[in-house]
């Protein structure tokens, strides 16, 4: 586990009623905050457009990814760096007009809603403020093209609304010290994932086996002209093994197994050999798989699937409750489909889903840590449902409604200006079930339906029939879940009582769902019409 | 002609890297063994497939990549890594038609199987099954193809060329393993970094690369007729690019590339920096030069602008499945034997060349990649079109390969240029030759001419969709008065018709100098050269050059303003 140090906290609060002027926390002394105080100073001092509005607002936030692969199949290395891919990239907002009329909230006709981004920022000084004068420089002309289209939008939609496009919010900023990236001992993890590897060559079944371990490190820092600021770090390691099958009915199928890893300089290497041994037993089983058939009845989600689930059907729903305006499409696409439900019945009283983003870590390992939002905003921890009922959402500076306040979960990345998400989601069941009285409970409801077997999910590409008689399991393939929807939200009929994290997103906007297993009273299953791969022209070597 | 000729091969066999002499067994290359065992094993089997594989060959490389890109005194990224690889080319059919035959309905995009391979260390199990693995899907992916070939067949008109899809290449045996120099990564990279700041505070210059990039490794060949092959790569060049924009929009750059083989080739900080003032020295006059007018007249090429030329107009209209497929122009096709250049221009390919006046050739190769020996190629003899760059496709009166398949990673080899280089049997000095241009200008009667100092690259197009003609991009270009009189201008193309252009040639000069490129085609990137004396052109068209539609930044570069304070 990375350690955190020092935690410097400079809290500047204040409700400004037009935001005229600019906070100025004390930023910590390194060439990410100079360069981006220095620039954005200039961009709101003389960046303007003859005959246009000048920039009202700016934010800036630099990301600064390190990644360490090593790679191994079949015992031997597949891929080794020598050093930790590296890489500095960084966004850029201008607001254009005032915070009661702008021009976010508008996808322009580029039919994306993202920011300018540079992707290799050179990591100096000069390098950075070159990047944030040519990214301002972009995005201001961008800016004042979306400016006057959503006005000309507005008109042509007859929008007038007392609403203003941003609501005022206490700004904060938090700076944690980060640490410099730690290099694992990269002799031993290429000796563990050749190690790891070599076992599936014991397994015949296998067209390919391989193990890889990724140590990723992103260190963020975001300023914005309010005065609100962070620097954090979020990090992860995990080992992926990953499995080429082609089973007995002739079709070819990956599977993968992720495994955090929170000692990645003195790994548990028995427990990591216990995980393959299982997961190649497991490979063994699902040669002999059977094919999916039609399915109405209960299914046990364990934690990775339930997660899955969870992302899907929950936190993308939650999410973007705010839709953009625009003149490609009536309905925003990427607005969460529950933003019309508060108070409604989403989710089955049996589990309640809360959004942690102050949270550092959880069972040893890292989760998203995000003290301010990417409008510079605190971030608060959401009690999203209770008794099954709707009632939060994630909130940025863009109004809902009257009275609206922001919750600091305005969220920033290279393909999204800041809109609403979420961080840390937990699904916390109010009565957990030990892992035999989750069994017990699958397999009565099970019998209550009357059906030989029911379907457990290790994740939503590991299927199993579990047989109502004794608990049996035999590996399945080939089932199409769309079925399982929000509309299953509801159905959780019971929690098991350990839970584990897993990771969503990307380096860009990361996050974590953290789930027990979930049992689903009733899903419908369909088999996928995939026909068998052709047997190989050549017997394996 | 005779003395052209020899007095051509005299000047290329004088030169000192020729053929490098084995120094490895191939049979006892790991690399070599595990593919022939697997080939052999396969290649039983796939031979009897209906419809069946009749030729097969595996590209193996074996390589460290290191690339590192700088600007203004700071990193911007960098990858260094291990990465092996494996390509595989299968034949289904038979030579005289194959699942490679360009379709006449539909496009093809010649890409070829490629995957990532496990290093060779340990019992070569995993390097094994994914060799096999991938050949299973280069068969299934070439009896696909094979099966699209048979319908176009059905449907399509009769062909210009019915020549085989393919020729066997002849069996070869090579193994060459290179040490390679021990560069000092580190303090090139301090050297470069130092360097890129050269350009801060200059409100002209808005962005700017410096970079290196080096990929040594191996490559091996193996075929199921039996050719072994182990050759070295050596891909390492020192670059940087400079921009600028003018307020109307034109797009400015100057630059430099080193091609590396040995550390004495890496530029010294002097020389670096001294390129760099000079580029930005340029790149101010470019700035405030005046707009280009479109024009015909009187035109001297630089040797490296002639390089780049040649390549474009003649080069790339030499390449052999250019004459065969229904859909090129085949603009020289029928003119072979004919003159079609001035009668003391010579031009031969000659990929045997590892350097030039010291200078390291990026065109280099032993072995093409279809593992045919690379050979010279005479393609115009004192004026006269003589022959064809050749890969395994064989066309009308060129059955066989001259060594010029080549293809980047994940492609298929068709016929590309190594070393092209311009000879001339009668030269003059280069101030000779620009007395000449004055002469011209004032015999035509025109306002002006053109010295083309240097082009940064172009295109040509060969498609018969497409009008046959080429697009060159100068870099720096001066427009020459009738009384001798010089000054830059900006925003000027070439642009012209090959059999036209080539044919203006009326003077060269003895100044050769290369040009080293990469260049992009059907069978993806390939590096080359170019070798060529400065020439004058009767004529040459000149036309404005593409601007953008954005304007330069509002602000000046944030280092170019007055400062101070700490960073």
């Amino acid at each position: 586990m990375r350690k955190f140090l020092v935690f410097v906290l400079c809290f500047a609060v204040f409700l400004p009623p037009a935001f005229a002027k600019q906070a100025q926390p004390s930023l910590p002394d390194n060439i990410y905050f100079r360069a981006m105080q220095d620039e954005m100073n200039r961009t709101l001092k003389e960046l303007r457009s003859p005959g246009s509005p000048a920039p009202y607002y700016a934010a800036y936030k630099l990301r600064h990814a390190l990644t360490l692969s090593i790679w191994a199949s079949l015992g031997q290395l597949r891929l080794s760096s020598f050093g930790p891919e590296e890489r500095l990239s960084g966004v850029t907002i201008l607001g254009v007009g005032s915070d009661k009329n702008d021009q976010l909230g508008f996808e322009n006709n580029r039919f994306s809603y993202d920011p300018f981004g540079s992707r290799n920022i050179s990591s100096s000084y000069d390098g950075i403020r070159r990047d944030l004068w040519n990214l301002s420089n972009s995005e201001y002309r961008m800016s004042l093209d979306s400016f006057v289209k959503k006005q000309a939008y507005k008109r042509k939609k007859e929008l007038s609304t007392t609403l203003p496009d941003l609501v005022p919010a206490p700004q904060a900023a938090v700076f944690e010290e980060v640490e410099k990236f730690d290099r694992p001992d990269t002799a031993k993890w290429e000796e563990i994932v050749k190690k790891l590897s070599a076992k599936g060559k014991n397994v015949s079944q296998l067209d390919n086996f391989e193990a890889e371990f990724t140590d990723n490190h992103w260190e963020y820092y975001y300023l914005n002209s309010l005065g609100g600021a962070y620097q954090t770090l979020f990090y992860r390691v995990t080992l992926t093994l990953s499995a080429r099958l082609r089973n007995r009915d002739g079709h070819v199928q990956s599977f993968y197994e992720y495994i955090p890893i929170s000692d990645y300089r003195t790994p548990d290497e028995k427990a990591l050999e216990e995980k393959t041994d299982a997961f190649l037993a497991e490979m063994l089983e699902r040669y002999n798989a059977y094919k999916a058939e039609s399915y109405l009845g209960p299914v046990l989600l364990r934690p990775h699937a339930a997660a899955q689930f969870i992302e899907n059907d929950f936190v993308w729903q939650v999410e973007n409750v705010k839709p953009l305006l625009s003149d490609l499409y009536e309905q925003d696409p990427y607005a969460g489909s529950f933003r019309e439900k508060k108070g409604m019945r989403v989710l089955s009283n049996v589990v309640d889903i809360v959004d942690k983003p102050l949270l550092r870590e959880y069972k040893g390992l890292p989760l998203f840590y995000m003290p301010v939002d990417d409008e510079g905003v605190p971030s608060q921890e959401l009690k999203l449902t209770s008794l099954g009922r709707l009632r939060a959402f994630p909130l940025s500076r863009r109004p809902l409604a009257e009275g609206h306040e922001s919750n600091g979960h305005a969220r920033l990345s290279s393909y999204s200006y800041p809109r609403e998400s979420l961080t840390n989601v937990f699904v916390e069941p109010k009565t957990p079930l030990s892992e035999e009285a989750l069994q017990e409970e699958f397999l009565a409801m099970c019998r209550d339906w009357e059906l030989e077997y029911c379907y457990e999910l290790e994740t939503f590409d590991r299927a199993w029939r579990v047989y109502a008689e004794d608990g049996r399991r035999v590996p399945a393939y080939g089932l199409d879940l769309k079925n399982i929807s929000t509309r299953s939200l509801r159905d959780i009929a019971a929690a098991g009582g350990e839970d584990a994290v897993y990771y969503t997103g990307n380096s860009d906007r990361p996050g974590t769902v953290v789930t027990p297993s979930l049992l689903l009273e009733e899903a419908e299953i369909l088999p996928v019409d995939a026909k068998p791969d052709r047997a190989p022209f050549v017997p394996k070597p | 002609m005779k003395k052209v000729l020899s007095s051509f091969f005299i000047l290329a066999f004088a030169l000192p890297l020729w053929a490098e002499k084995q120094n490895c067994k191939i049979s006892s290359e790991r690399p070599v063994k595990l593919l022939s065992a697997e080939m052999n094993r396969s290649f039983k089997t796939l031979k009897k497939l209906d419809p069946p594989v009749y030729y097969m060959s595996y590209m193996y490389t074996d390589a460290i990549h290191r690339n590192v890109y700088m600007q203004y005194g700071g990193v911007s990224s960098r990858n260094e890594f291990f990465y092996p690889q494996l390509d595989i080319q299968v034949r289904v059919g038979s030579p005289e038609m194959d699942n490679t035959r360009k379709l006449k309905n539909s496009q093809d995009d010649y890409s070829v199987i490629s995957g990532g391979m496990p290093a060779l260390d340990g019992d070569g199990t995993s390097f094994t099954r994914a060799v096999w693995r991938l050949t299973q899907k280069a068969v299934e992916q070439a009896q696909q193809d094979y099966g699209r070939v048979q319908a176009d067949v059905q449907g399509a008109s009769q062909r210009m060329d019915d020549s085989p899809d393919f020729v066997f290449p002849a069996v070869s045996s090579y193994c060459f393993t290179r040490e390679f120099p021990s560069f000092d990564w580190d303090a090139l990279e301090k050297m470069l970094l130092k360097v890129s700041r050269q350009v801060q505070g200059n409100p002209v210059v808005l962005d700017s690369n410096f970079s290196f990039s080096a990929t040594l490794g191996h490559r091996y060949f193996v075929d199921s007729r039996g050719t072994r092959l182990k050759q070295p790569i050596i891909d390492f060049h020192v670059q940087y690019s400079l921009y600028g924009k003018t307020a109307d929009g034109l797009e400015l750059e100057r630059g430099q590339i080193y091609n590396i083989v040995s550390a004495e080739d890496i530029p010294t900080e002097a020389a670096l920096s001294a390129a760099v003032a000079e580029s930005v020295k340029e790149l101010e006059t470019l700035y405030r030069a005046p707009l280009a007018e479109p024009i015909t007249a009187p035109t001297i090429l630089k040797s490296r602008a002639m390089g780049v030329f040649v390549h474009e107009v003649l080069g790339h209209r030499m390449e052999g499945h250019r004459q065969k497929e229904d859909s090129f122009g085949r603009t020289f096709t029928s003119k072979l034997g004919q003159q079609v250049t001035a009668p003391f221009i010579s031009v031969v390919d000659d990929a045997t060349l590892q350097s030039f006046n010291g200078e390291p050739l990026r065109g280099f190769y032993e072995y093409d990649d279809e593992g045919v020996k690379s050979q010279p190629v005479v393609m115009i003899e004192n004026g006269v079109l003589k022959n064809f760059l050749m890969s395994s496709s064989p066309i009308k009166g060129f059955p066989v390969s001259n060594g010029h398949g080549r293809r980047s990673d994940g492609k298929r080899a068709v016929a590309r240029m190594g070393n092209t280089r311009v000879v001339a049997s009668e030269t003059v000095s280069y101030d000779e030759l620009e007395k000449m241009l004055v002469e011209e200008i004032q015999r035509q009667g025109k306002p002006y001419g053109f010295i083309i100092e240097d082009l940064s690259g172009g295109f040509t197009m060969t498609d018969t969709n497409s009008p046959q003609v080429f697009k060159l991009e100068p870099r720096y270009v001066y427009r020459v008065y009738p009384d001798g009189r010089k000054e830059v201008i900006r925003g000027a193309d070439i642009v012209g018709t090959p059999l036209v252009s080539f044919s203006q040639i009326i003077a060269a000069a003895d100044d050769d100098a290369v040009f080293n490129g990469n260049c992009g085609a059907e069978s993806g990137w390939v590096p080359v050269s170019a070798i060529a004396p400065s020439v004058l052109l009767k004529t040459l068209e000149i036309e404005h050059t593409a601007k953008s539609a954005v304007k330069p930044p509002i602000l000046p570069p944030p280092d170019a303003v007055k400062k101070g304070g700490k960073k």
